[in-house]
């Protein structure tokens, strides 16, 4: 009987899923904080699939915002190309981008005039090599609109963050759930630290599929750019996939 | 075009004895112009409506749209580009003589087999659509315009201008009608009058007009024709000897046209930046259809997928007789690409690009570049697409700035325990917001050079939940009362 992993990694190459395979993939873009890396199957952000990042408050984007801005950040620094940033709202301010470790000389925004558009230009972007990363601002998405999007990710390899205000969506590799956490400092504000919740990722092992995995994260201004610090988490789905494995 | 304003209007198959006379609106009624028929029955221009109905009864009058005709003449000169690059429509308004259309056919009349077989094929595919022509070949426009209008018509022989037109009324120069009754009363009647006439006596009575007119139609002068669009060199054309209507025929046309297009820029490397397709329509008419790209390229297989797009909704009418496409706008693009790999993702990349502009606008997509202003909505500029693409990195200034600021700030109701002071509650959005932390004062001064706007005072805080707001008080303490606060920016 083939063990657990390898059936898995079966089913995932036949769904045309990014590889599970031994170890780190080379197509995943780790976090840089190993306490969460460790925990995602591909060791990092699977690249050519969608990762859904949703406000733990609608009436708080900053810190959802922030998060998706550091993942693009991270896939900037290893993928070559462009970045991607869709919206229909013109409240992006750069300065505060830059701020979050993006590098906003590859950055090109795209405003279009609709949100049938924007899924429109998301596919188109996400089907292009030359794009390192693409973080998409929606409003939810139909099934099938999510599906395109998730095999335009696929065929290219193209990692897209769905900033998403909307209902869920089906096919996402990864879904966070960002909300604020009070800072400390001895005076004045903290660095932003922010709630993490994995509240779905694929190849979870069996049973964990519906526990959310939590951190507290801190945001660092590191030498030669931005960096999470995970200050408290859980590490046992960790563990539970070396055991599975 | 004699008839232009009366054959705009009467329908094809009509009764050739129908009389119709387009009339000036007003009290004073006066016939504008006539058609044939009307003309055989004695009918003129200037004539008042009430006597021409008493002349002829059963005639049909229509209102004057001098703006119509001027658009439908504009029209049928764009569809003369089949001829030659150089076509114009003549708006001619004054004294007597009717508007048409001017073609420059020096260089292309051998195309169609010699001048007068442009001709004929010019004045046949027009009468075919209902309008009456005459049309003159000379060799200055001046002399082709009196001898279309007053000749015989046709081609008149090379040299031949000065006899040709020295048997005309001096009305075919082309004058104004107080002018040409001026003459007429110094006994100058015809053209060739005028030859032996001294210019200065002739200048000081009339203007300059006459001398220049009669120098424009001998060839004296230089009157050059301004053509409705600057010509292509960077164009190809397709012409169809049974006219398509199928979109998959255009599309194949088209396809069969790019390389060529390619061909010709690569030879003076050139890539597109704008591509445009001229459809001429048997009905004589022409659509446009263009596509642009974010950088010059001549990737034929990439541009014929744009165009396809737009070729969707492109009406056929009664079917299409040519194609013209052309490199309208044209930027410098070196032979190869150099490193492959790193090519080909710049290829997707362009491509995506120019996909997404051509269907949203370019406008639409944008990069951004530090500006000099410590302003926070005057902080960033806006690149276009290609500006972007070859922006050297700029370093942005490093104080804590919100990756979301509002585009307009926000009023708050706040309360803070000194007018200084950091606010301990503010209330935002019908939320009440208890400050936890606060950083600040960041005191931003108007720009001087701008307007007389007070300084803002920033302050970063943060709620007990761990939100954070970029707040200000606008003005220095005490200068409002109260002060006045806004929500500008959310942080991370």
């Amino acid at each position: 009987m083939p063990d657990l992993a390898q059936l898995r990694a079966r089913i995932g190459a036949l769904e045309g899923l990014p590889s599970l395979s031994a170890g780190r993939s080379a197509e995943a873009v780790p976090l840089g904080v190993a306490a969460i890396d460790d925990c995602l199957p591909w060791g990092g952000l699977a690249a050519g699939g969608l990762h859904e990042i949703r406000a733990a408050n609608a009436g708080t984007p900053g810190p959802a915002q922030g998060f998706a801005a550091y993942l693009l950040s991270r896939l900037a620094r290893q993928r070559r190309g462009r970045l991607l940033w869709l919206t229909l709202s013109d409240h992006l301010h750069a300065p505060g981008l830059a701020g979050l470790g993006v590098p906003v000389e590859r950055l090109l925004l795209v405003r279009p005039p609709r949100a049938t558009d924007l899924l429109w230009a998301a596919e188109e972007g996400l089907r292009c090599k030359g794009v390192a990363g693409l973080l998409a601002d929606i409003d939810g998405a139909d099934f099938r609109s999510a599906r395109r999007l998730s095999l335009a990710a696929r065929g290219s390899g193209v990692p897209g963050l769905l900033l998403n205000r909307g209902a869920a969506l089906g096919p996402p590799l990864t879904r966070w759930q960002v909300g604020a956490a009070p800072s400390e400092a001895s005076i004045g504000v903290g660095a932003w630290r922010w709630h993490l919740a994995l509240t779905r990722c694929r190849f979870m092992a069996a049973g964990e599929e519906d526990r959310a995995l939590h951190w507290l994260v801190e945001a660092r201004h590191a030498k030669g750019g931005f960096s999470l610090v995970a200050l408290s988490g859980d590490r046992s789905f960790g563990e539970a996939r070396r055991q599975a494995g | 075009m004699p008839y232009l304003a009366t054959d705009r209007l009467e329908k094809p198959g009509a009764k050739p004895d129908e009389a119709w006379a387009v009339a000036e609106a007003g009290s004073q009624r006066r016939l504008v112009a006539v058609n044939r028929a009307a003309e055989r029955a004695g009918l003129k221009p200037g004539m008042s409506v009430a006597d021409a109905l008493a002349i002829r009864p059963a005639l049909k009058l229509a209102p004057h749209e001098p703006a119509e005709e001027d658009a439908l003449l504009g029209r049928l000169a764009e569809w003369c580009s089949v001829y030659t690059p150089f076509a114009a429509a003549d708006l001619w308004r004054e004294g007597i003589g009717s508007a048409g259309l001017w073609l420059d056919i020096s260089g292309c009349d051998h195309l169609w087999g010699g001048e007068a077989a442009l001709l004929d094929d010019l004045t046949g595919r027009l009468e075919r659509l209902g309008f009456t022509v005459r049309a003159a070949a000379a060799d200055t426009p001046g002399a082709a315009w009196g001898w279309a209008r007053f000749g015989a018509g046709g081609v008149m022989a090379a040299n031949g201008a000065r006899e040709a037109v020295a048997l005309l009324p001096v009305n075919a120069l082309r004058l104004a009608p107080d002018v040409t009754l001026g003459l007429a009363r110094l006994g100058l009647r015809r053209i060739g009058d005028l030859y032996p006439l001294a210019r200065g006596p002739l200048a000081a009575r009339f203007g300059s007009i006459v001398g220049r007119r009669l120098d424009q139609a001998l060839g004296g002068e230089e009157e050059p024709i301004s053509p409705l669009r600057p010509p292509q060199s960077l164009q190809v054309q397709r012409r169809f000897v049974t006219p398509i209507a199928r979109s998959e025929d255009v599309s194949a046309a088209v396809q069969f046209l790019l390389p060529r297009l390619m061909q010709l820029l690569e030879r003076q490397q050139l890539g597109v930046r704008r591509l445009d397709l001229s459809v001429f329509r048997v009905d004589a008419s022409c659509k446009r259809v263009a596509v642009g790209t974010s950088r010059p390229t001549r990737d034929a297989a990439a541009l014929l997928r744009l165009m396809a797009l737009q070729l969707d909704g492109l009406d056929a009418g009664f079917g299409i007789e040519s194609l013209v496409l052309a490199a309208s706008v044209a930027a410098p693009l070196a032979a190869r690409q150099q490193d492959m790999e790193d090519g080909e993702a710049a290829e997707s990349l362009s491509e995506m690009l120019d996909s997404l502009g051509n269907r949203m606008g370019f406008g639409r997509i944008q990069g951004f570049a530090p500006a000099g202003s410590h302003l926070p909505e005057r902080s960033m500029r806006r690149l276009s697409v290609e500006a972007a693409a070859t922006n050297p990195p700029e370093p942005w200034p490093d104080q804590r700035r919100p990756p979301i600021l509002l585009s307009r700030p926000e009023s708050v109701a706040v309360t803070a325990p000194l007018p200084d002071a950091p606010p301990l509650l503010f209330r935002w959005r019908q939320t009440l917001h208890r400050v936890r932390r606060a950083e600040g004062p960041e005191r931003l001064e108007g720009e001087w050079w701008r307007e007389q706007a007070p300084a803002r005072d920033y302050y970063l805080v943060e709620n007990e939940e761990g939100e954070r707001f970029w707040l200000y008080r606008l003005g220095l303490p005490g200068e409002f009362n109260p002060a006045r606060w806004f929500v500008h920016g959310l942080f991370a």
